[in-house]
């Protein structure tokens, strides 16, 4: 008895969830209408079928097996004829080197892959793709899923205004656009995970009830970042050196600093490498640990500020040298802070608070840098052989 | 009322488990991808133990993709293999919202906007990870995110200890916000630790810029002239030292105090003479005059070529008085040990020169080029 009356109860609360699973099916309605629909050609006169041989014409041969042979065939329901053919993903790329399949982006990518259009080993939070529209119209309109899971439980869609994935119960026909101004940006995919292997499907709509079923899948795994930074010690000529820590300057011996003397640029340069695809780009920042060259032998500090040390009684501070990074029109370039980037005895600071010497607005590949150490001893200067500063140099990528 | 709590012995569970198949469907969806975010470490260098002149802190500017409700957690995890290095010491950090920062990019997504805002008062922890876990920074109390805007705030060491890990390169870090302990907008980025992100300048400052200059012999005796006859010759030496850029010296004479320098007896001047240099060899030629050596065979110090001493007989002629100083020795470049030059004297007097001691006050200037 208690078994029955939990059947019942089972069965009931079924009853109660039943419209909750059927109310996602599509219903007909008798009054539909069916517009803007092409139709493919190739229809042939079947006198024999009498009224309906109209609709039979607009119908396409199945492919079914079971409805032909060499004797016989059927034709499928007419509707076929009004549905979009199914597209296709040509290309969905996230860090292509050296080569791209796709072929209505920036001539950058063309030649050079995604590495060429997002910097060091591709795109971490955004992709290309383009559409395969298997002969629909140029008005056709196309919707695109993406899943992370090959649509086993993560399907969504692509905003048709953000190009951001969304859920399913943001999708709507804002998210449909034509072939063409889904590609017309150059990345048509954005806000997506580093290290991620997205999966596509692209649907086709054209006119009213003529959306297509699902294309084939494609997919594509998102770079995980990049980020390099190095430093390196040697002289004016050292555009390719790379030493090793520790890395020092020195003003001593013929490049030492005499009190009321002409400003001293050190020997050495400090050269840096630099290289990200962070979409901002990346800072360079210095800063010291004493804001000069300090003597704990006489207490006395050559203080760093940004100044043309010809005009000043004392000081010390860098200058940029040299800028270089390979060349990608598409990518960034360095430049040199104002303060930094002075002629002649003109430094910028190297203060205990940091601040920004070199900086790109977008990713860079190879950046090489050096800077100049130039110091001046004023008058009041007492010798000694330990005035010294530390300086830090820190590189911060922004995602 | 039996048939109304039958019927509600069924519709309960059942809306329950609506709720329920609802809310599972909710947290299935996939957390966003932040706008923009940055990590500002104040040091790069590898295997720093957050404490002294190895003090870690940082900046994170960070923007959501969509609005977060105020109480949301934010937490910067970093890489699992790497427990115990990034939070040296477990515990609370101290935070506090920035306005903006050095690395901000003008006119973009990657400048701070506004200070991290608070629901009560931020707080933050650094936590150990283990297995399982990882080291994490977690920042609560936070109040509304608007997308679109970037949010800054400030995280160093309190009695939570931050470090940097010991391997240098890339390293992975997740940025989320979460709620609820879900996140709702995460993304990874990476930063690059180095073996070392320190130049250490040194200087020796010298003392204040000097010159040292000497006069070896300040009287030279030419010995006995002959009216027409040979020229006769002495010397001395100079020597300078300086710390400055280089050093030189310049001579003038006194004469007879009106026309020209020379050897002069109250009544005959044995000038030095109207040219620039003197052939006391020929036969013809009578004056005063003088050459230096040159100090040194590879270093820049220079004898002007009126002076110079290569060729026997011939002397450089001097002029009077301070407006009338030849340059006569120079060098550009710093001379930090004395180097010598002999000066050589020649005098030839003329047929008619009279008897007499004859004398020229020959005036030194030496100076440095600081």
């Amino acid at each position: 008895m208690k078994r029955r009356k939990f059947i019942n109860k089972i069965i009931t609360m079924l009853i109660i969830l039943l419209p909750l699973s059927v109310s996602a099916t599509e219903l007909n309605s008798p009054n539909y209408k069916i517009v803007g629909v092409t139709t493919n050609t190739g229809g042939v006169t079947q006198t024999i079928d009498g009224d309906y041989s109209a609709l039979l014409e607009a119908g396409r041969v199945s492919n079914n097996p079971r409805n032909y042979s060499s004797t016989y065939k059927l034709y499928t329901s007419p509707e076929e004829a009004f549905i979009a053919s199914v597209p296709s993903v040509s290309c969905f790329e996230t860090t292509t080197s050296g080569h791209s399949d796709c072929t209505t982006g920036p001539e950058e990518l063309s030649s050079g892959g995604m590495v060429a259009i997002c910097g060091p080993s591709g795109c971490y939070d955004r992709a290309r793709f383009e559409i395969g529209n298997s002969s629909n119209p140029a008005d056709t309109l196309y919707a695109v899923m993406i899943s992370t899971d090959n649509f086993v439980s993560d399907i969504r869609y692509v905003d048709g205004n953000t190009f951001w994935p969304e859920s399913i119960s943001t999708h709507n026909l804002n998210d449909f656009h034509t072939k063409t101004d889904w590609e017309n940006p150059d990345f048509n995919l954005l806000g997506l995970q580093s290290s991620t292997t997205y999966y596509i499907k692209i649907f086709a709509l054209h006119g009213d009830f003529t959306q297509s079923d699902a294309g084939p899948a494609a997919f594509a795994t998102t770079s995980s970042g990049s980020v390099f930074f190095d430093i390196d010690i040697e002289d004016s000529s050292g555009i390719s050196a790379e030493t090793n820590p520790p890395y020092g300057i020195s003003f001593t011996g013929d490049y030492r600093l005499i009190p009321g003397s002409t400003p001293t640029t050190a020997e050495d340069r400090i050269w840096m490498d630099a290289r990200t695809n962070s979409q901002g780009g990346f800072a360079i920042l210095t800063r010291g640990l004493n804001g000069g060259l300090k003597s704990n032998t006489t207490g006395q500090t050559i203080v760093s500020a940004t100044a043309d040390l010809n005009t000043t009684p004392d000081g010390f501070g860098i200058q940029s040298e040299y800028i270089n990074q390979d060349t990608y029109p598409y990518l960034g370039t360095i430049t040199a802070m104002s303060d930094y980037s002075g002629t002649g005895n003109s430094v910028g600071i190297v203060g205990t608070s940091a601040t920004k010497v070199y900086e790109s607005s977008k990713p860079v590949f190879n950046g090489r840098m050096a800077l100049k150490v130039i110091a001046k001893a004023g008058t009041d200067k007492v010798a000694a052989a330990d005035y010294q500063e530390s300086i830090y140099f820190v590189l911060i990528p922004r995602f | 009322m039996k048939k109304i709590i039958s019927f509600l012995k069924y519709v309960i569970p059942s809306t329950l488990l609506v709720l329920i198949l609802s809310f599972l469907i909710v947290t299935a969806t996939q957390a966003g991808t932040l706008s923009a975010v940055y990590v500002f470490l104040s040091r790069l260098k590898i295997n720093l133990n957050g404490t002294g002149t190895q003090a870690v802190e940082m900046i994170l500017a960070i923007d959501t993709s969509t609005s977060v409700a105020s109480g949301s957690t934010i937490k910067i995890e970093f890489p699992d293999a790497e427990d115990g290095k990034w939070c040296r010491t477990a515990g609370a950090l101290t935070v506090a919202g920035v306005a903006s920062s050095a690395v901000d990019l003008p006119a973009s997504n990657w400048t701070i906007d506004a200070a991290l805002p608070t629901t009560g008062t931020l707080a933050a922890t650094c936590t150990q990870g283990g297995t399982g876990t990882v080291d994490t920074i977690t920042i609560s109390n936070v109040g509304e995110l608007t997308a679109g805007t970037t949010y800054g705030v400030n995280i160093s060491s309190g009695t939570g200890i931050i470090g940097t890990d010991s391997t240098a390169g890339e390293h992975v870090l997740n940025i989320s916000v979460n709620v609820g302990g879900v996140p709702v907008d995460s993304k990874s980025i990476k930063i690059h630790l180095v073996n070392d992100d320190t130049v250490v300048v040194t200087a020796t400052v010298a003392d204040i810029a000097s010159v040292f200059c000497s006069i070896n012999g300040n009287s030279v005796n030419l010995g006995t002239l002959y009216p027409g006859g040979t020229y006769a010759v002495g010397s001395n030496t100079i020597g300078a030292s300086t710390t400055s850029n280089g050093y030189y010296w310049a001579v003038y004479g006194t004469g007879d105090g009106s026309t020209d320098a020379g050897l002069w007896s109250g009544s005959t001047l044995i000038q030095s003479g109207p040219t620039a240099t003197l052939n006391l060899a020929s036969a013809t030629v009578f004056g005063f005059g003088m050459t230096l050596s040159d100090p040194d065979g590879t270093d820049p110090a220079t004898v002007t070529t009126n002076f110079v001493d290569t060729t026997p007989g011939i002397f450089g002629t001097i002029d009077r008085l301070y407006s009338g100083a030849k340059l006569v020795l120079y060098q550009n470049g710093s001379q930090l040990s004395t180097e010598p030059s002999t000066v050589t004297y020649g005098a030839k007097a003329q047929p008619t020169a009279t008897l007499g001691t004859y004398t020229e006050y020959v005036y030194f200037i030496c100076g440095g080029y600081y």
